[in-house]
């Protein structure tokens, strides 16, 4: 699945002619990896060593971190039932819930001072995607959609982005266009679905609709071209494409050793993982897996223990499986969610606690990060993020700097307004570099 | 009919009013009047937003001459008063009150949505269906379905406030939940103060005596039986079902600061009365909070032995204070109701009328849809103003109010292709071009699939108290009984009930006297899957839809949040309609009412018409029809196959103009 060979190069340019004649189009422009700005390739702020691929890990409801990564033994008043395990950082302890992940903390890096001003889901898990917040003016796309367009693709017939068990809201190409959205894989078992050929359409067949509706279409465009509607007609060209990859064994995880799939475990999340670490292999950009029902509001020690009990032994074996294969360097792996949750337990709900977006954790490995290396912090309480405050919009400038692209490349929407990775000019995003070995 | 001087209906009247205040606003902005857009674009705009579907080849047909001015009306009238534009609001609905089949401790809500979904069928007003959301008590599967608003969000009291409040009000109190909003006007004391009239638990309680897993662990011979799972199991359906209500001592008037207060306005744990913050003023009174705790100090003067009594007599005396309280407050639930749909709270008629433009017109009035501005200060101050007015004019009556907005001229513009944005002037250049909703592409496609879409079946509410294959007798009546029980009663219940289904004195449920549908939604865990594989308008399927689903894949809201619905594309949408349940379900299969049609058509051409007409609700141009024609001379009988698959993967198939 790599692309260096002499054949590989010439099987990929025939298809990519293939391509054009069918569809009338050039795919040559979705190609190329972004020659970023001059400036930029010579400024200090560019990674020499870029990462290739990330694996975004979205904890969607908010993610205790005072009962995974951020405890407060000290103070029994927060910590509640929370006992600590030890890990190989010295000094370091995570709750008794992550048994498989306390030990390869050596791998990590803690982000425990992650801050936002968004209490709300929605527009929460919006920021965390998107580096901006919720206008009705605009949808904004996704770091995963600026990740396709600044880094570009490397692999020429797989979707860039790929989003597994996520909501379409979170994942979409925004002003960027439809075919910047991910590829959706509802559940990793099956792979990206319906990507084959029904046995009743022959491959002539299949051309011929694809002709046909190139006729409606051109007509549709000449009457109602919106820059939307043009960027669903490159859509499906995309999906044509990806028809047609030599690559679509990458979602085949029966073909994974038993040992392997029982490495992360039969879950949905530890599948998905796994496809993950598949499609890094081949090359995607990025792929995002998605593990729910962290809102903890009521009886958040019990929710808490059952999100750990899908999400421990998963991210344990992807950063174990990653690195055994050579890849862990070259991928960077995001643990992220939209906020924290409260100090206070609230007995009233069974011993809950609310959304708390003023402090919260986030974890990062391999890509070129730091390796067992806590990052910030929280107050005594975990109330705050005091010592060295990080902001989704700094996060996501991280994000850029690991794969060598600019967090601050101005792109302008079909409506002409400027926006960059980074988010708006005015919340002075700025890569942490400091995490980075 | 034929009369000449029939007055036209007041829909039509107060229709021609809005296209005059457009108008002016319209010429005022040095813009033109956008033209008319033509027949066949009109009645698919008219049969999407009100029915959520595209028109069949039958509704084209009654509708195939529309020269006469009054007949684009009739349009509107047939698509308004049927019964599909009760499956496409019921979509809305559930949309914007985030309703999922289950809360989050995985309770059953479908009393909860079946009342909602009689709400939409019988035209609620829109002010008494919010008030009864948020005002009724009692248990959803006994009293009302209405009553299972707060179980809904179990836990999140807060988070409850703070969706009801946008969603009705357009209001975001979410950032004052935890700190004086910077961006807004609202202090936390605000919130915590509305908070006080809905503050009280979030569903109802059954308590139980006993430990009944451990019983369970210990006589495993009599608690854990094969095929009954264990006796605690069994207490936890009950109460579930039990708890799912809203309890008498909701609204309480009052509410406690949490221990993180950091204002000078308050000390953490102080109790604060209720106070609206904006809108109609309603102030509870302080004492309300201001119960002194028993003062104990005069018991230890006594001899030991008179303790006790004299204790007793105090807390008697203070369980009667509190108890003289209660019965004079005002509800805490009844106040936030009148509040909420006052005509003194603006708020309220200014945002539903707001999110029924949106729906029926295509753009929003708000910057940002839903959310509520100072009508003065937003784009079409006098626009908006009207139909808020005109929205109390008819009582809340939001099928006539989308009817008025879809009998203007304005919603039969022509589409604009200029990049329009929500709450700009700009979207008065025409139509804004948007991809069809998720409910909308998968209703469409079954009018292809079937002839009556409408005629399939529905959700039932779920009648019986199935466990585990045993009937249990109706749910009210189960649930009746269940709350009527002490703890110790009640204790013994669950243990009788578990050995009598063990015992065989409870009969099994006969599976050949339930229809399949019915006992799909009877059984404790429905089937999502096979459920969500039925042939059913998407107001009938499961709620959220599985991940991978192709109402999934094409955005549909995953019921978390309010608006949590996406239009965008992707690469998945895109091999859905190439490869997917549409090349299975509709152009493989010879049973489908397409195919079924096009058996009974004669001609090439007539087929190729029936075709386009179907999908894109046009006739073929005549170079279509050449291509097309090429087509089956190439392809045979494969050919209207590619026909029908190229169509509907065309942006002219998914996108309303």
């Amino acid at each position: 699945m790599r692309y260096n060979s002499q054949d590989e190069l010439t099987r990929r340019q025939f298809m990519l002619e293939n391509a054009r004649n069918y569809l009338g189009v050039s795919l040559l422009p979705m190609l190329g990896s972004s020659i970023a700005s001059e400036a930029f390739a010579q400024s200090a702020s560019q990674n020499k060593n870029p990462a290739k691929s990330v694996i975004f890990l979205n904890m969607s409801g908010g993610m205790s971190h005072l009962d995974t990564f951020d405890l407060k033994l000290n103070n029994k008043e927060v910590s509640g039932p929370i006992e600590g395990l030890k890990t190989p950082i010295d000094g370091y302890s995570v709750s008794q819930y992550l048994p498989h992940t306390a030990k390869v903390m050596d791998r990590f890096t803690v982000i425990n001072s992650m801050h936002s001003k968004i209490g709300a889901h929605e527009q929460g898990q919006y920021l965390v995607h998107k580096s901006y917040v919720p206008r009705g003016t605009i949808v904004h796309p996704s770091v995963g959609a600026w990740v396709s367009k600044l880094a570009g693709r490397s692999n020429p017939t797989l979707p860039p982005y790929i989003a597994i068990s996520s909501s379409a809201k979170s994942t979409g190409g925004g002003w960027m266009g439809a075919n910047y959205s991910a590829a959706m894989v509802g559940d990793p078992a099956k792979g990206l679905e319906d990507v084959t050929r029904p046995h009743s359409v022959t491959e002539e067949d299949f051309h011929r609709r694809l002709k046909l509706a190139d006729m409606i279409n051109q007509k549709f465009h000449n009457d109602h071209g919106s820059a939307e509607v043009k960027s669903y007609h490159k859509v499906f060209e995309e999906a044509a494409k990806v028809m047609e990859s030599e690559d679509l064994a990458a979602f085949d995880l029966s073909k994974e050793p038993a040992s392997v799939k029982n490495l992360y475990g039969q879950s949905k999340f530890g599948q998905g993982c796994l496809l993950a670490r598949r499609l890094v292999e081949a090359d995607v950009r990025f792929i995002e897996v998605g593990l729910g029902g962290w809102d903890t509001h009521y009886d958040n020690f019990t929710g808490v223990e059952q999100r750990c009990s899908e999400l421990d032994q998963p991210l344990a074996a992807l950063i174990q499986d990653l690195e055994s294969k050579g890849l862990l360097d070259s991928t960077l792996v995001v643990l992220a969610t939209e906020f924290g949750r409260t100090p206070q337990i609230q007995s009233q709900y069974r011993e809950g606690r609310g959304h708390h977006p003023s402090a919260f954790t986030y974890l990062v490995a391999g890509g070129g990060t730091k390796r067992g290396f806590v990052y910030g912090a929280s107050d005594e309480r975990g109330q705050k993020a005091v010592v060295d405050p990080v902001s989704i919009y700094d996060f996501n400038s991280t994000i850029a700097y690991a794969l060598g692209i600019d967090h601050e490349e101005v792109h302008y929407s079909p409506s002409k307004r400027p926006f960059r990775m980074a988010g708006p000019d005015k919340e002075k995003g700025a890569p942490i570099t400091s995490i980075f070995a | 009919m034929g009369l000449a001087h029939a007055a036209p209906p007041e829909h039509a009247i107060n229709a021609a009013k809005i296209d005059r205040l457009i108008e002016k606003r319209i010429l005022a902005e040095g813009m033109t009047v956008p033209e008319r857009a033509d027949d066949h674009v009109f009645l698919r705009r008219a049969f999407l937003s009100a029915l959520g579907r595209i028109p069949t080849v039958a509704e084209l047909e009654q509708f195939r001459d529309l020269s006469s001015p009054s007949s684009r009306m009739e349009v509107v009238d047939y698509v308004y008063n049927h019964e599909g534009y009760n499956s496409h609001m019921i979509n809305w609905s559930m949309d914007l009150l985030r309703l999922k089949d289950r809360n989050d401790k995985k309770m059953n809500a479908q009393a909860l949505i079946h009342w909602v979904r009689e709400a939409v069928q019988s035209n609620m007003p829109w002010n008494e269906f919010a008030k009864a959301l948020v005002s009724t008590k009692g248990n959803a599967w006994v009293d009302s379905g209405a009553a299972g608003y707060y179980a809904m969000d179990i836990g999140m009291q807060n988070d409850n406030l703070a969706n009801t409040s946008f969603a009705f009000l357009g209001v975001k109190l979410e950032c004052a939940q935890c700190h004086d909003d910077p961006f807004q006007e609202w202090e936390r004391m605000d919130f915590y103060e509305l908070s006080a009239l809905v503050n009280g638990p979030t569903t109802m309680s059954r308590n139980i005596g006993e430990n009944m897993r451990k019983l369970a662990a210990e006589d495993p011979e009599n608690y854990n039986v094969n095929g009954l799972g264990r006796v605690d199991l069994l207490h936890r359906s009950l109460s579930y079902f039990s708890r799912f209500g809203t309890p008498d001592n909701k609204g309480q008037g009052t509410v406690k600061l949490p221990k993180d207060w950091q204002y000078e306005d308050g000390v953490p744990g102080e109790q604060v009365a209720a106070r609206t913050p904006f809108g109609e003023k309603h102030k509870f009174s302080k004492a309300l909070a201001e119960i002194p705790v028993p003062d104990f100090s005069s018991v230890r003067a006594l001899p030991k032995s008179e303790r006790p009594a004299a204790r007793q007599k105090i807390v008697k005396a203070h369980q009667q204070l509190i108890k003289d309280r209660d019965a004079s407050r005002p509800s805490g639930l009844d106040t936030f109701g009148a509040w909420l749909t006052s005509d003194n709270t603006p708020q309220f008629a200014y945002t539903i009328s707001a999110r029924m433009w949106e729906r029926v017109i295509g753009f929003s009035l708000t910057e940002t849809l839903g959310v509520y501005e100072e009508p003065e200060d937003s784009n079409f101050p006098v626009l908006w103003e009207y139909l808020a007015e005109l929205m109390k004019e008819y009582d809340y009556d939001l099928k006539l109010f989308q009817q008025t907005l879809a009998s203007t001229n304005f919603f039969q513009s022509q589409a604009t292709t200029r990049d329009v944005v929500n709450g700009e002037v700009n979207s008065l250049s025409g139509r804004v071009i948007r991809r069809m909703k998720a409910e909308q592409i998968w209703d469409s496609l079954l009018t292809l699939m079937v002839t009556e879409p409408e005629a399939l079946p529905q959700r039932q509410l779920q009648q019986r108290y199935i466990y585990r294959g045993y009937d249990l007798g109706p749910i009210d009546e189960v649930v009746t009984h269940v709350l009527s029980m002490d703890r110790k009663t009640y204790t013994q219940y669950v243990k009788n009930l578990y050995r009598d289904m063990a015992e065989g004195r409870i009969k099994k449920a006969g599976a050949s006297n339930q229809p399949q549908q019915m006992a799909m939604m009877m059984s404790p865990k429905p089937n999502k899957k096979k459920a969500s594989k039925a042939l059913r308008r998407a107001s009938e399927l499961p709620s959220p839809i599985p991940a991978g689903h192709f109402l999934a894949t094409f955005g549909q809201s995953e019921r978390r949040v309010i608006d949590g619905y996406s239009q965008e594309g992707s690469v998945s949408q895109a091999l859905s309609l190439y490869n997917g349940s549409v090349q299975k379900h509709l152009i493989d299969n010879r049973q489908s009412s397409i195919n079924q049609s096009l058996r009974r058509l004669n001609s090439t051409s007539e087929r190729i018409e029936y075709i386009f007409l179907s999908i894109l609700s046009r006739e073929p141009s005549s170079a279509e029809l050449k291509t097309c024609k090429q087509e089956i001379s190439a392809s045979g009988q494969k050919g209207y196959q590619n026909i029908i698959s190229a169509l509907l993967s065309s942006q002219e198939f998914l996108f309303i103009i």
